[in-house]
């Protein structure tokens, strides 16, 4: 079984964290469990771990790509 | 007026918006897993390069030098005391980078190309502190003389643009001051400098910095610090990331002289984080790979052929000894990688023959092809001369009946050994090496009392300049002592 942990915001509804997990298994594998952990820093969007790689799709890391776009 | 302003900062966010596309950000992730003494391990992050850049939380970085199956172990640049276990670790992507250019003169950095002069460093132009040397065929042979403007070097241990000369010494016997002499002679000489101090005291690299301030070297110098509070991976770094400095100016065709201040607390930095890092210790307790850290740091020193812009580097590593110990480890190690050494007594120091250079044990493999055509002809018999002359003044110490040929050479040794004396701060130039030793040729000093040889030798120099101010433009310009300028200086120091 693996481990999965999806950083969320509290805005995130249930059903769109489930359609969230099952795109998940769909696309990494079935046996993947997972682990919700609320982090409103993230502002919203989600934060994905799993094996060792990190998927980063929350509004925070957008938000600061913007102002480095913007500056640049 | 305002509202223009305000449409035009509008305009230009909305076109900046419309050309942002979304994308997610996606990268490996270790998690701390021991932290201590400076050195971290890390779980996971696979994949990752030697020496690759890791940012830990709150913008602290580190360097990956263990990689292992399952992680890596790590060294940080900065205080430990904000990483603790289980932190999140992520991997750059790429290596120890360094500002090079232009915008470094006249500037203090450290390792990590954070300026420490307090003023902002707009740096465009970047290099990775570990970079392959120039191969075979990118260099030439060295041959173009590198002025120290120090008469006991430049006459007889010669050193050439592209040259690795070492400066070895107990503490206290001037290396440092023999490398700055060699920094302030490059005022004019279209020559940049870079001074890199590893793991010294923060008040020694004020001195220093201040020094190259008051002799109005700091417009063509860069200066390289990593003191002896900063961990041991900036000491590690700092002498790549001098050296890249340096490549940088080589590569737009510069000459460059780069000063490793000190490489034996570079080898002590390493030993350090190699024990941290818990690689096998060997001798010393230095890790087996001792030898390469350096080899590969000084193999970058290059005289580039002129296709490639006919650049050089020229390297003075300064090695401490202790108690005068040159076959201790690091020093055989330096020594024989370098293509010479200038070793400093502190014997001759303290009898106040400053520089003190031992010139029995200095040596310069370039030799005298990198030397001036007039420092060759003046310069020719100087070394045979000094060490007869020590080599007599040991035996004659007992006895004072000498004959008569042997107190003329003990004379000349004594008269010589007072005119290669030269204070902090004065370097001479090629006019006036070359007027002092060819006095000291022509017999010019026999009759005058050996402490007002240095003095006879200043006159001499002026009068020349008086009366003969184009002697001084043509050696200086040329580089070479012509039949016809002999003859006539000759003459003219044998009246004087």
């Amino acid at each position: 079984m693996r481990k999965a942990i999806v950083k969320i915001t509290h805005t995130m509804s249930d059903e769109t964290y489930k359609q969230l997990c099952d795109g998940v298994s769909a696309r990494f594998g079935t046996d993947t469990e997972f682990e919700k952990v609320f982090d409103e820093t993230l502002v919203g969007g989600f934060v994905l771990k799993l094996d060792g790689i990190v998927y980063d799709y929350s509004v925070r890391t957008q938000l600061k790509n913007i102002k480095k776009h913007i500056s640049d | 007026m305002s509202n223009d302003i305000y449409k035009s900062k509008s305009e230009y966010l909305k076109s900046k918006l419309g050309s942002y596309t979304f994308e997610p950000l996606v990268y490996d992730y270790g998690t701390v897993k021991s932290v201590g003494d400076g050195v971290a391990r890390v779980e996971g992050l696979q994949n990752r390069l030697y020496g690759e850049l890791l940012e830990f939380k709150n913008d602290v970085f580190g360097m990956a030098l263990d990689l292992e199956e399952n992680g890596v172990g790590a060294v940080l640049f900065d205080s430990a005391d904000s990483v603790i276990v289980g932190d999140s670790v992520r991997g750059t992507g790429r290596v120890a980078e360094i500002p090079v250019g232009n915008v470094l003169l006249g500037r203090v950095i450290d390792p990590i190309g954070r300026a420490l002069d307090g003023k902002p460093l707009e740096a465009k132009e970047y290099l990775p502190a570990e970079r392959p040397a120039p191969t075979i065929t990118d260099r030439r042979p060295v041959k173009t003389p590198l002025e120290t403007g120090i008469l006991a070097i430049d006459s007889m241990v010669p050193i050439g643009r592209g040259q690795r000369e070492l400066i070895i010494g107990d503490r206290q016997t001037g290396k440092t001051s023999i490398a700055l002499d060699a920094i302030f002679n490059q005022k004019d000489k279209d020559v940049i400098c870079v001074y890199c101090a590893i793991g010294q005291k923060a008040s020694n690299i004020a001195h220093v910095i201040e020094q190259l301030k008051k002799n109005g070297a700091m417009p063509y110098t860069v200066v390289v610090a990593s003191t002896a509070s900063d961990s041991p991976a900036t000491q590690y770094l700092a002498p790549y990331c001098a050296c890249s400095v340096a490549e940088g100016f080589m590569n737009m065709g510069k000459d460059v002289l780069v000063i490793y201040d000190d490489l034996s607390k570079h080898a002590v930095a390493y030993r350090a984080m190699s024990l941290l890092l818990h690689r096998p210790p060997g001798r010393e307790a230095y890790p087996g790979d001792v030898f390469y850290l350096h080899s590969r740091l000084l193999e970058r020193s290059a005289c580039l052929k002129q296709e490639l812009g006919g650049g050089s580097i020229t390297a003075l590593p300064i090695i401490e000894t202790m108690g005068g110990n040159i076959s201790a480890y690091i020093p055989t190690n330096v020594i024989s990688i370098t293509d010479g050494q200038i070793y400093l007594e502190t014997e001759l120091f303290h009898s106040g023959i400053r520089p003190a250079v031992n010139t029995g044990l200095s040596v310069s493999r370039v030799g005298r092809s990198a030397q001036h055509d007039a420092m060759k002809k003046v310069s020719g018999t100087l070394r045979i001369e000094l060490s007869q002359y020590r080599e007599m003044a040991v035996f004659t110490r007992f006895g004072s009946d000498v004959d008569e040929a042997t107190a003329k050479l003990l004379r000349r040794g004594e008269c010589l050994t007072e005119l290669l004396k030269q204070g902090k701060g004065e370097p001479m130039s090629l006019f006036e090496q070359t007027v002092t030793l060819l006095a000291y040729r022509e017999n010019v000093f026999d009759n005058i009392p050996v402490k007002g040889v240095r003095e006879k030798a200043r006159e001499l120099i002026e009068k020349v300049r008086a009366a003969h101010p184009e002697y001084e433009f043509e050696i200086n310009n040329t580089g070479k002592l012509t039949d016809d300028i002999e003859e006539q200086l000759k003459r003219f120091l044998g009246e004087h």
